[in-house]
Parts: structure tokens; C-alpha cells; sequence
């Protein structure tokens, strides 16, 4: 076996030197041209932002200034525009949607919605969001096959809510995808009240898992309207179903849910016991104090800490429980109980949980 | 006879020689994929993230909680300025968990002048064993601040008792003297939403050396003018821009910078904690965590995010720098033992087959090939066996493709986000990079090989970094 070839080496070499002065070609010749491009397109971009803010302020775009702005380079003219949308709203969001307009953005967002990649799709959509238009042209994205662009059209839903769009936007909570779900839920949050009916109609004709999203939205709204679907649930054959069904509960009030939850507070699943105590606590229903002193001695962790925090929440009644636990035989209890009063550990109960 | 044993001695020479050219050619092809594949993943992320109003995140009741856990150890000199860049950042479900591991200046002192602490006593599960809690207290003007004073037991043991406390559905390990950018933790998050098998995810550390930082903020990045500071920033660079976004791809990433990094909360609590008995606990906990994952069909994926971003002080002396390189070589070789049982199995997928063995093979014994590739270089160059312009062409193309893959990386880092703004800076960067290979990298394979020696003969100490505080002085140059 022969030494490796120099001749191999020289040619290894003579390719880094050129790799070498590619590298640094890209290096410098990017920097070059973030310095050309601040410097030739920074003055534009200025004189750009003084064009938009007088026309938006005057209600009129010059036939001149359109031309003009025409001719500097369009991520230029969407950076600009971006940056004066976010600042708008109202009668002044509406002139600068019509100057976009007669600037042919509208035109180029609608392109861009209809190209074959996905993250021109994406772009296009985002173009609407700041243009506080597309109703046209973005619900068709609401089943396009790419999650990040679902997602882009439901935060658009969100702005642009109507009563066939939120519908649409209550089914897309079965969506595959978790970043689309989590735009739909937090989409369906922002919208609110509008959301209700679609909500408890989705709640009474779905059973499956699907229903989890549906409930995690449900209890960031207080409308009775969801007692009857959402009662329904409480008896779920899943515990994250029943543990979600009582926090809305928790949220909800009222005979019927007070009942249901101190009947949930006997749950053979740790998770719904803590979610039926929290909840009671939350709806500052201090008869339930003695069912929820009792679960000061439950075997689980977090249903004894959920215990003692809803009995705090009751106020008196619940304080005179925590403070009998003190002394309670069950070191658990007592232990939680010091906690939850914010008692040194030299107090009562000395167990550490 | 002689001769017999100058031909033996000769034809063994050279084929180590080949032996190790193999080796070089099948590593760097390998940093060539990770190239590749960093590439491709900086560009998916950039499309991705092109004005994307991360905004909602900041304003939704959808957003998960995150626990900030910070580990503080003798950080007097800079824990007040950190903890209020912790405070600031832009989150809307934010606890920060400060726990003071038992220092012996004033990091405590500073922490309840600067903050009005009060003592507490409130309830939390304590799941994981650690060295006892002195007192807990929590801030009167910034009520989501929590300081946890502990008796020292090392960082690990200080991030459980962070972890027993902290509330939050996600928590965030970061070393007190990081400063974090304000928008850090909502890029971190995103994955999170994505999908339900991660479980850990990273962003870029970067040294804040010769930066200019104002109110616990970097508020212009700057290369540094000094060379040991300087070849560290390309250093990292390289490490996070191109190693650990090249790994999305490639079967994911091994380590999460104990610096800066975003888990579940309840993986990390079924799989126990940070391992107190190791100087790597960080990737020892995620190799961990990718391996349950893997065991109990739970959540396993660890993806690195480029553009958070946190700020920390490298160490500007030979010696700190030295012990710190030893403490890392012997943590991954801490971890590489642990968890030997990964190592080609297939059970493992791409962890066992592919991420394992090129940590063992290309990263942990990398140091020892390339002494005894010198060795040999040397030995066959006095044998008579190699020429001079032989070792003088192999050290050149070495050097060469070093110098290319630190340049693409600055390629990398110019392309995408562009944190060093100034030409100086750019020059500075490439001046680094072509200086990093000549006596630098071969000086972290000597400290990287007395990590080894000292891990084999059972050293497990941390040794001491110090401060000289983030500094604010120092003007905007003007280009």
C-alpha cells in the first residue's frame, strides 16, 4: 500500500482555493448589497413612508405619487405599507386598503394566494392580513393543503369574522395539524360571542376526541348556552374530556354545575377530581367546602393542592376548613394544608409531601 | 532485521496514514451534509417566519406557561441585570424561578435589595431529590419572580429545585449571566404548537464579548477585537448555525445548551430531573429525554431555532477557556457511557444509528485522532517515510476546508439574520476564522484530551468562570 498521492492533495487543494474565494464572494458581495440597498433604496423608503402618511391623513393618493411609487422595488413599497398598517385602523386602514389597491398590491396578493408554492400562498395571505382585505380570495385557503398556510387563514377568519366563516372556523378545529388548531382555537378566543352557537352545535354532534379543543375554547367563554352540551360531556368516557368539561363548568355556574362537579370531585381519575375542585373554588360556592376538605386526604398530589387552593379561594369558610386540617390526623392533609396557609413548616402537619 | 522493522514500522505508518485520511474524508463529508442540511433547514425556517405576527402569541390565552429557570452560582456581579432582561422578556404566561445555589458572595443580598424580596412559604411538589430549600421568596414589585435559596449542590441539583417549583407547562433552563432577546421565548415556543412529540428545544448562544449591552440588552452586536473572545464567536457560529440546524434534519440533536433551553415540564419530571452527579448534565438530560421518548412512545423530538438568541460571556483567558473545554469533553464523555446502550440500535432509530455514533466517533474521540494523526505526522516525517511537502499539503487542506466551513457558516449567519451589521465586524469575523485553525483548534484538542484523561481518571469538578460583568461602554460606530 503506497503513501496517498500528492498529486490528490494539489487537486484538493487548488478546489478549496476556489471554494475559498466563492465563500468570501458571497460573504462580501451580500454585505455589498445590504450596503447598496440601504443607501440607494433607505432615502426611497423614507420619502415612501412621507408619500403614505400625508395621503392616508388628506384621504388621497396624486396620480404622480402612484407612479412613483410604482417604480421602487416592491418589498420596498411592503415594508412600507406593513409598517404604516400596523399603526392604522378604521377609516384610516380603509384609505390605505385603497391605495394599496390602486398600487396593484391587491392584485399581486390574489397572484400570490393562487401559486403552486406554499409559501407564496403563506405570503399572499399575510399581504390580506395588512391589507385588511381578501374576502374573496383567502376562505378558499381555509382547506389548502399546506398547515402553516391553514393556519395564516384563520388568524385572517379572525379579523374577518362572518357567520359562514366562523361555522368553517368551528369545523377546522378537527384539523390534523396542531399549529392550525392552535390558530383556530386562539382565532375562535378573539372572535368571542360570535362563536357561541357554531361552538355548542359542534359540542352536541361531536363525541370523539375532537371535542378537547372545542371544550379548551369553551372556557375561555361564559355563555350559558354551553351548560346543556357541555353537561353532556362531563360524563365522557375520557378523563381529559371530563377534566376539560369541568373547568368549563367552573366557568359556567349554576345548580346544574355545582351538582355535576361535587359529583366529579368523586372521579376515579386524579385529573377531573383537581379540575371539579378547582373549578368549585372558582365559583366561590362555599357550601361545597366540606366535599372539598375531604379531598384533602386524596391520594393524589395535585387533588390536594387543588383542594386546599379552591377551600383559600372560598374565603372564611374554606379558611376555618384549612385551618381544622392543621391538626388532622392524615399527614397529607395537615401538610397541605400549612401550605396552602402560607404557614412555616414548624406549623402543624411536618410531612413533606 | 533492521530493515525488517524500518519496513514494518514504515507500512504501518502508512497506513495510519491512509487510516486517518479515511477518517478526515468520512468526518468532513459529514460536516458537508450538515452544511447541506443546515442550509436547506435556514431556509425553510426563513420562509416560514417572514412576517409572521408572532404578536398573538404574545396576546393568547392559548399560550402555554413557561417557568424560567435560572441556576445562580457567585453571580453578584451580574445577576441583577440578567434577572431584569428574564423579566422583560416578551411572554404573556411568564414565571422566572431564580435559584440561588448556595453562593458565597453577595448574589442573594443583591437579589432581595434589588427586588424587595419577601420570604414565602407556598405549596409545591417536591418530586425530585435535592439539597434543602433555606427559604423561598417571592418579589413585591414583580410578583411572577421567585428566588429559591438552596444549600450548593451544583447546577444540576439547583435546576431540579427550580424544576419542583416552577408551575409552568413548559420551563425554560437558562444560566443566570444569559441575556435573552425580549422575543426569545415566543420563537422557542412555536415548536411546541406544532407538534406534540417535542420535547425539548434550543436557540443560539452567542458570545456578547466586545458587544455593546445596554439595560440588559444587546443592542449592537460587535465582533470582538481581542482573538480569544474573536474565535470563540466563530466558533459558536459554527456550532449552533451549522451543527445543531443541520441535526433538524438528520436525525435531531443531542444537546440543548444548558445556556438556553425550552422542555416539557412533565417529561422532565418522569424522567427525573437533571442527573446531579455529571459535569454534561444538559446533554445528559437530553439524550435522556430523547431515549424515554423513544422507550415509552412519548414525545422525543428536540429541534434546534436559530434566531433565539441568547447572549452569554466566554471566558477571555486560556486558562478559563481551558478548564471550561475540559469540563465539556468530559461531560459528553460522561453521557457517551451512560447511555453506551444506544450506540447502533436500532430500537433507537436515527438516535441509536446515526446522531450516537457520530457524537462518540466524530466528536468525543475526534481529539484522539487527530493527536495521534499529528503524531504520526511527526513520527513519519522524522522515519523518512513522509516528506515535508506531504505534512506542509495535508495541513493545507485540512486548514483549507476548516477555513471553508467557518466561512459558509458566516455565510450563513449574513444570508439569514445579520447580527454583525459593520464591514469591521465582517472583517473581524473572516480574519477569526482564517486565525481559528492555526494553534487554536489544536489547543482545544489538547484541553479536550486532558477532558478525557481527566474523566477516566474519574474527575468530576466544575471549576471556577469569572465575571467581568456585561458592559455598556463603548459608541455605535458610525458604519
Amino acid at each position: 500500500m503506497g503513501s496517498i498521492p500528492e498529486t490528490l492533495l494539489v487537486q484538493v487543494f487548488k478546489v478549496e482555493v476556489v471554494a475559498l474565494a466563492i465563500t468570501m464572494g458571497l460573504l462580501f458581495g451580500r454585505a455589498s448589497y445590504l450596503w447598496w440597498d440601504q443607501a440607494w433604496n433607505g432615502p426611497r423608503e423614507k420619502r415612501a413612508q412621507q408619500i403614505l402618511a400625508r395621503a392616508v391623513e388628506q384621504g388621497r393618493l396624486s396620480g404622480s405619487h402612484v407612479q412613483w411609487l410604482k417604480q421602487i422595488p416592491e418589498r420596498v413599497l411592503v415594508r412600507t405599507l406593513t409598517n404604516l398598517a400596523r399603526n392604522l385602523q378604521g377609516a384610516s386602514q380603509s384609505r390605505l386598503t385603497v391605495m394599496a389597491r390602486a398600487l396593484g398590491l391587491e392584485e399581486r396578493a390574489t397572484a400570490l394566494c393562487t401559486s403552486r408554492r406554499w409559501w407564496r400562498r403563506l405570503k399572499g395571505v399575510q399581504w390580506f392580513m395588512w391589507l385588511d382585505s381578501g374576502q374573496q380570495v383567502v376562505p378558499h385557503l381555509l382547506r389548502d393543503p399546506h398547515p402553516l398556510v391553514r393556519a395564516q387563514v384563520v388568524k385572517w377568519i379572525a379579523d374577518h369574522p362572518t357567520p359562514s366563516l366562523i361555522v368553517a372556523l368551528v369545523d377546522a378545529l378537527d384539523d390534523p395539524d396542531e399549529m392550525s388548531r392552535f390558530a383556530v382555537k386562539d382565532s375562535m378566543h378573539r372572535i368571542g360571542a360570535g362563536i357561541i352557537a357554531p361552538l355548542v352545535r359542534y359540542l352536541t354532534t361531536h363525541s370523539g376526541p375532537e371535542v378537547e379543543p372545542a371544550l379548551t375554547v369553551a372556557a375561555g367563554l361564559t355563555d350559558k348556552r354551553l351548560l346543556q352540551p357541555v353537561l353532556a360531556l362531563s360524563g365522557h368516557g375520557r378523563p381529559t374530556v371530563r377534566s376539560l368539561a369541568a373547568t368549563v363548568l367552573g366557568t359556567l355556574g349554576g345548580a346544574d354545575s355545582v351538582k355535576r362537579l361535587e359529583a366529579l370531585l368523586h372521579d376515579a381519575a386524579p385529573p377531573v377530581r383537581a379540575a371539579a375542585a378547582r373549578a368549585l373554588g372558582s365559583l366561590d360556592h362555599w357550601p361545597s367546602a366540606p366535599h372539598l376538605a375531604g379531598l384533602l386526604r386524596d391520594s393524589a398530589w395535585e387533588v390536594r393542592q387543588e383542594a386546599g387552593r379552591a377551600l383559600r379561594d372560598l374565603g372564611a369558610p374554606g379558611t376555618l376548613y384549612l385551618r381544622r386540617a392543621l391538626t388532622d390526623p392524615d399527614h397529607f392533609a395537615a401538610d397541605m394544608a400549612r401550605q396552602i396557609l402560607n404557614l412555616p413548616p414548624t406549623v402543624g402537619g411536618t410531612m413533606s409531601s | 532485521m533492521i530493515g525488517f522493522w524500518t519496513e514494518l514500522v514504515s507500512s504501518l505508518l502508512i497506513r495510519f496514514e491512509w487510516a486517518v485520511f479515511f477518517y478526515f474524508v468520512l468526518v468532513n463529508s459529514f460536516y458537508a451534509l450538515l452544511l447541506v442540511s443546515a442550509t436547506w433547514a435556514l431556509r425553510r425556517h426563513l420562509l416560514i417566519e417572514q412576517a409572521e405576527p408572532r404578536w398573538r402569541i404574545l396576546s393568547s390565552d392559548m399560550a402555554p406557561s413557561i417557568s424560567l429557570l435560572a441556576p445562580a452560582y457567585n453571580e453578584a456581579a451580574t445577576v441583577a441585570e440578567s434577572v431584569r432582561s428574564h423579566l422583560a422578556l416578551y411572554y404573556p404566561n411568564l414565571e422566572v424561578v431564580v435559584v440561588n445555589d448556595g453562593s458565597k458572595d453577595d448574589t442573594l443580598s443583591v437579589l432581595v435589595a434589588e427586588f424587595e424580596l419577601h420570604p414565602i412559604h407556598p405549596v409545591f411538589h417536591r418530586q425530585i431529590s435535592v439539597k434543602p430549600v433555606r427559604n423561598l421568596y417571592r418579589s413585591r414589585i414583580h410578583p411572577n419572580l421567585v428566588v429559591v435559596d438552596k444549600e450548593n449542590g451544583g447546577k444540576a441539583d439547583a435546576l431540579n429545585a427550580g424544576l419542583n417549583f416552577a408551575s409552568g407547562q413548559l420551563v425554560c433552563a437558562m444560566d443566570a449571566d444569559t441575556l435573552v432577546e425580549a422575543d426569545a421565548l415566543q420563537r422557542m415556543v412555536r415548536p411546541f404548537l406544532l407538534s406534540s412529540v417535542m420535547v425539548a428545544t434550543g436557540g443560539t448562544i452567542r458570545p456578547v464579548n466586545g458587544s455593546l449591552v445596554d439595560h440588559g440588552r444587546v443592542v449592537h452586536a460587535r465582533a470582538p477585537r481581542r482573538m480569544l473572545p474573536g474565535v470563540q464567536v466563530v466558533e459558536y457560529l459554527r456550532s449552533f448555525l451549522f451543527g445543531r440546524l443541520g441535526w433538524n434534519r438528520l436525525g435531531g440533536n443531542l444537546i440543548i445548551s444548558g445556556a438556553f433551553g425550552l422542555f416539557r415540564r412533565d417529561a422532565l419530571v418522569e424522567g427525573g430531573g437533571y442527573t446531579v452527579d455529571t459535569v454534561g448534565e444538559d446533554i445528559e438530560l437530553v439524550v435522556r429525554l430523547r431515549r424515554y421518548g423513544y422507550e415509552k412512545v412519548g414525545p422525543h423530538v428536540v429541534e434546534f431555532i436559530p434566531d433565539p438568541v441568547a447572549w452569554t460571556e466566554v471566558p477571555e483567558t486560556l486558562r478559563q477557556l481551558g478548564r471550561q473545554r475540559d469540563r465539556w469533553h468530559r461531560g459528553l464523555a460522561d453521557v457517551m457511557w451512560r447511555h453506551r446502550r444506544l450506540l447502533f440500535n436500532p430500537s433507537y432509530g436515527a438516535l441509536g444509528l446515526v446522531v450516537f455514533p457520530f457524537f462518540l466517533f466524530g466528536e468525543l474521540l475526534a481529539p484522539v485522532i487527530e493527536a495521534l494523526g499529528l503524531v504520526g505526522l511527526v513520527v513519519g516525517l522524522s522515519a523518512g517515510v513522509l516528506n515535508a511537502s506531504f505534512a506542509g499539503l495535508f495541513f493545507l487542506v485540512a486548514y483549507g476546508y476548516g477555513a471553508i466551513l467557518t466561512l459558509m457558516t458566516l455565510v450563513l449567519e449574513e444570508w439569514s439574520f445579520h447580527r454583525y451589521e459593520t464591514f469591521s465586524d465582517r472583517f473581524w469575523l473572516v480574519l477569526w476564522s482564517l486565525i481559528e485553525n492555526l494553534g487554536y483548534r489544536q489547543l482545544t484538542v489538547v484541553w479536550r484530551l486532558q477532558g478525557l484523561l481527566n474523566y477516566l481518571q474519574g474527575r468530576r469538578h466544575w471549576g471556577l468562570m469569572e465575571r467581568q460583568g456585561f458592559q455598556g461602554k463603548g459608541r455605535l460606530p458610525l458604519s
